[in-house]
């Protein structure tokens, strides 16, 4: 049955498409009510063991629909259909004068189906397929509804997807030559050198030293509710991926370990250095995220147990403080009419609900007990405690997060000064509060998340 | 058998000339003798002739991609015919017995090819005369090799005892056609100088025609490591020179020489010859929509120049023309895609890991003007005044056609793969 949570989402995004009048008004409402039917199927399969789903399509080419639910993907996976449904649900607000929103309703349901897909293949040709699905459908939504400049950084964004595809490419090539099949399940070992265009390729996708540079730029132009679904799902399927791999194969991932932790290292400080020099404040978070990045960059180096679940579960409590974060800056944009930090100020006072939102995200992202990353980030360092310099780097790191995070609170929130400040729509206000009762609610019961 | 398809063929031109005025009827008598030749060559009974699933799986290829093209075409009776005498030669030539016969239909292709580039302008005189010139001199030693191969081993068929020089001497002609990287140059002319329908015609069939007779009869081991440098050098001249060009006639050209290239790859360098069989046909169809969906395009301009066709393609012709860039810079699920990935991995499979290298490197290139075709034609801004929005059925019928038949292959690509691993069963290694 697993097969109905790809095709219920891309049945209503095709739905999305009819011109018909009652469903050009409800078009939000189809697509999240399409991804919390997904949703529902999904708990149904509720992993205590490895679900795998094999359905043969073009047996061939070995080619087969293969999926898998287990610890990894699990938690993952419902959060991507939470995400993109209150992401879908924000667009409302967001897309008031933009035109063609039919199409971009569908290419929004043909993004989530992608990810859901990738993140439930385990054989390599599918999974190639849903990532350069995942890859056009992001671009076209990036470069025909982002902000001005799009449709250069797009050509940006593309460039860099397009080698991180290719790379994909040749570790396939790579991978059936050594082991003869496409199925990652079906290997036993496979020699190093093939996992490094694959892991080159997890890389870019998400964002870490060097291959950051697209990021930045392209989750600050693109739409408010994409953003959310950048920064929060699709940059973290890099890191799924990468995950997926150290997870399957530790003895051959062994020989890239401190290559990782080097990598992880870097982008953690550089992304959280970068953040204090930004005055776009969507630019500022997209820094975060690339920092963030380097965290689960360094679970999937570490190769140790806690590390791996640690860093498994930082990809789902990132994708609900990244999206909430970014939807909360798409709120004070549309409040204050401006995106430059400096120009923002005394928001204390505006509206509870949005303080409350942002003091839920920022403090999870900081870290603090009680809050979503919090669980997440302590296994991360009690996993790395093997590679203890580079352990006790990354506890300094965190803390460089914290301190990003009270500057954002300092300067927009407290203080002094007069914004103007229009009224907030209804259903901005509905999907802040949905997503800081969930980051509290995975904050205080984990498990209900964490597959062990 | 043969005097049937040869009666239909002449029958056929003689009824079109009488009702050449009525357009319509003429285009449909036309049609119809394609159509029957076609499925008569493909259903006749194997033992009387030398049709095997080889030949088969070629005539379906020239079949599929050449009849929405015919539908699609409003030009003269001249010009239809023309386009009939190249099909049809392709049906005879894709079940010819000996390799003297395929020469011969050859050239009457060549020649009927070079006279409907031709169309009134200047550039396309200029553009016949090269394409006919360079062409002519590589039949010639095509020619020389069969007369010598013939004198060294009585054979009118290349044979596995066929010394490399001679191979080489016959593999030239077929490689001047197929535009392989020092003899590419007539194909950018052709490509930007001739109507639409003739220039789908040579992106779909013309240029794949010197792999039929690498497939069918010329397939010499002895050569391959010649190949694998012509292909190399053609994916990364192609990619790299793509780069500054504006026309987007020319980029689809270098994109073709960048696909010749890979098919050649497939040949030269990969465990079975099914994947790069499957390329051709693939890319042939691919392309074959790309022109006719730009002709849809850029009906009431005479640009060609990406930079002035600024937003151009917003509209249903659009959609299908990016759906075969989609296809050529294969992402999948498109055709080439599935191509692509089999002939990846069959070279990776012979242990070959420089030229998958390389071929990757192309696409990469190949992408960053794909990305520039998409980038003007769609997101542009422009005086968007003569974006068409509406087509008479006639002509986006065949386009829609071939999108479905790019969408269905690349959804479903098991079938299409099982018919060419049984095709390349039939492809004699010498």
């Amino acid at each position: 049955m697993l097969w109905l949570v790809i095709i219920i989402p891309l049945l209503a995004s095709i739905l999305c498409l009819i011109k018909e009048k009652r469903i050009k008004k409800n078009l939000h409402l189809i697509l999240s009510a399409s991804m919390l039917l997904s949703l529902l199927i999904l708990v149904l399969h509720y992993p205590s063991k490895p679900i795998i789903e094999t359905i043969e399509w073009a047996p061939d080419f070995g080619l087969n629909l293969a999926f898998l639910v287990d610890w990894l993907s699990y938690p993952f996976l419902a959060m991507i259909l939470l995400v993109s449904g209150i992401s879908i649900y924000y667009s409302k607000a967001y897309l008031q004068e933009q035109k063609n929103k039919q199409l971009y309703y569908f290419l929004t349901g043909l993004f989530t189906v992608s990810m859901i897909g990738v993140v439930l293949s385990v054989n390599l040709i599918t999974f190639y397929l849903f990532w350069d699905v995942m890859l056009v459908a992001s671009y076209f939504l990036v470069v025909e509804w982002g902000e001005e400049k799009a449709r250069e950084i797009g050509l940006k964004y593309f460039i860099y997807m397009a080698v991180a595809s290719t790379s994909l490419l040749l570790g396939i090539g790579l991978f059936h030559a050594s082991t003869d099949s496409f199925n990652l399940l079906e290997a036993k070992t496979a020699p190093a050198i093939v996992f490094l265009p694959l892991m080159i390729s997890f890389l870019i996708k998400q964002g870490v030293f060097p291959f950051h540079d697209w990021l930045p730029d392209t989750h600050s132009v693109a739409p408010t509710p994409i953003s959310a679904m950048l920064s929060g799902l699709m940059v973290n399927v890099g890191g799924y991926a990468l995950l997926r791999v150290s997870s399957l194969f530790p003895e051959v991932m062994k020989t890239y370990s401190t290559t990782l932790i080097i990598i992880a290292l870097i982008s953690l400080y550089l992304g959280a250095l970068m953040v204090f020099r930004q005055t776009h404040l969507k630019k500022a978070i997209a820094w975060s995220t690339v920092s963030q990045g380097g965290m689960i960059v360094f679970g999937a180096g570490a190769l140790t147990l806690y590390a791996l679940k640690g860093a498994g579960f930082h990809l789902v409590t990132q994708a609900l403080t990244k999206s909430l974060l970014f939807l909360v800056a798409g709120v004070i944009i549309y409040a204050t009419g401006t995106k430059k930090i400096d120009e923002i100020k005394g928001l204390y006072r505006k509206n509870p609900i949005l303080t409350i939102a942002f003091f839920a995200s920022i403090l999870s992202l900081a870290g603090t007990p009680f809050f979503a990353a919090f669980q997440s980030e302590v296994l991360i360092f009690l996993g790395g405690l093997n590679y203890l310099a580079a352990d006790l780097l990354l506890i300094f790191g965190s803390l460089l997060t914290l301190g990003y995070c009270l500057w954002f609170a300092h300067s927009m929130f407290f203080a002094s000064g007069k914004t103007k400040f229009k009224k907030i729509r209804n259903e901005m206000l509905t999907t802040l509060i949905i997503l800081t009762g969930l980051i509290i609610i995975v904050g205080v019961y984990p498990n209900i998340l964490m597959v062990w | 058998m043969i005097e049937n398809l040869l009666l239909i063929f002449t029958t056929s031109i003689l009824v079109s000339f009488f009702v050449r005025k009525n357009k319509q009827l003429s285009k449909a008598v036309i049609l119809t003798a394609l159509l029957v030749t076609g499925i008569l060559s493909l259903t006749h009974d194997p033992a009387s002739h030398y049709l095997d699933a080889l030949s088969a799986f070629l005539i379906a290829f020239c079949l599929l991609s050449s009849l929405p093209l015919i539908v699609y075409s409003k030009e003269s009776w001249e010009k239809l015919v023309l386009y009939e005498t190249i099909i049809f030669s392709c049906f005879l030539l894709s079940f010819s017995e000996n390799f003297f016969l395929f020469y011969v239909l050859f050239e009457t292709i060549i020649i009927s090819s070079s006279i409907a580039v031709y169309n009134a302008t200047k550039e396309s005189l200029k553009a016949a005369e090269k394409y006919l010139i360079i062409n002519l001199l590589g039949s010639t030693l095509t020619m020389t090799g069969i007369a010598l191969n013939f004198s060294y081993t009585s054979s009118l068929n290349p044979t596995s005892t066929t010394p490399l020089l001679i191979a080489i001497l016959i593999l030239m002609g077929l490689i001047v056609k197929s535009a392989l990287f020092p003899f590419h140059v007539w194909l950018p002319d052709v490509y930007s100088s001739s109507s639409i329908p003739t220039a789908a015609v040579f992106s779909g069939i013309i240029i794949n025609l010197g792999f039929f007779g690498i497939f069918k009869y010329a397939n010499f081991i002895q050569a391959r490591p010649l190949l694998l440098v012509l292909a190399a050098a053609s994916m990364l001249y192609a990619g790299i020179r793509g780069l500054t060009e504006w026309d987007i006639r020319k980029l689809i050209a270098y994109s073709s020489i960048i696909h010749v290239g890979y098919i050649t790859l497939g040949i030269s360098a990969a465990i079975s010859q099914a994947p790069a069989l499957l390329h051709m046909f693939n890319h042939g169809i691919a392309k074959t929509l790309m022109f006719l969906s730009l002709g849809l395009i850029t009906t009431r301009t005479s640009f060609t120049d990406l930079r002035k066709l600024k937003g151009y393609a917003r509209n249903i012709a659009g959609a299908c023309f990016l759906i075969s860039v989609l296809a050529v810079a294969g992402i999948p699920p498109t055709n080439c895609f599935v191509s692509e990935v089999a002939i990846i991995v069959s070279v990776l499979d012979s242990g070959k890991i420089i030229p998958v290298a390389v071929m990757l490197a192309s696409y990469l290139l190949a992408m960053i003007f794909y990305l520039r075709i998409i980038y003007f034609l769609f997101f542009s801004k422009g005086k968007s005044k003569k974006i068409i929005k509406k087509y008479s059925w006639k002509k986006l019928l065949p386009v829609l056609f071939l999108t479905v038949l790019v969408l269905i292959f690349g959804i479903f690509p098991s079938a299409l793969f099982k018919f060419s691993e049984a095709a390349a069963g039939f492809i004699p290694a010498l």
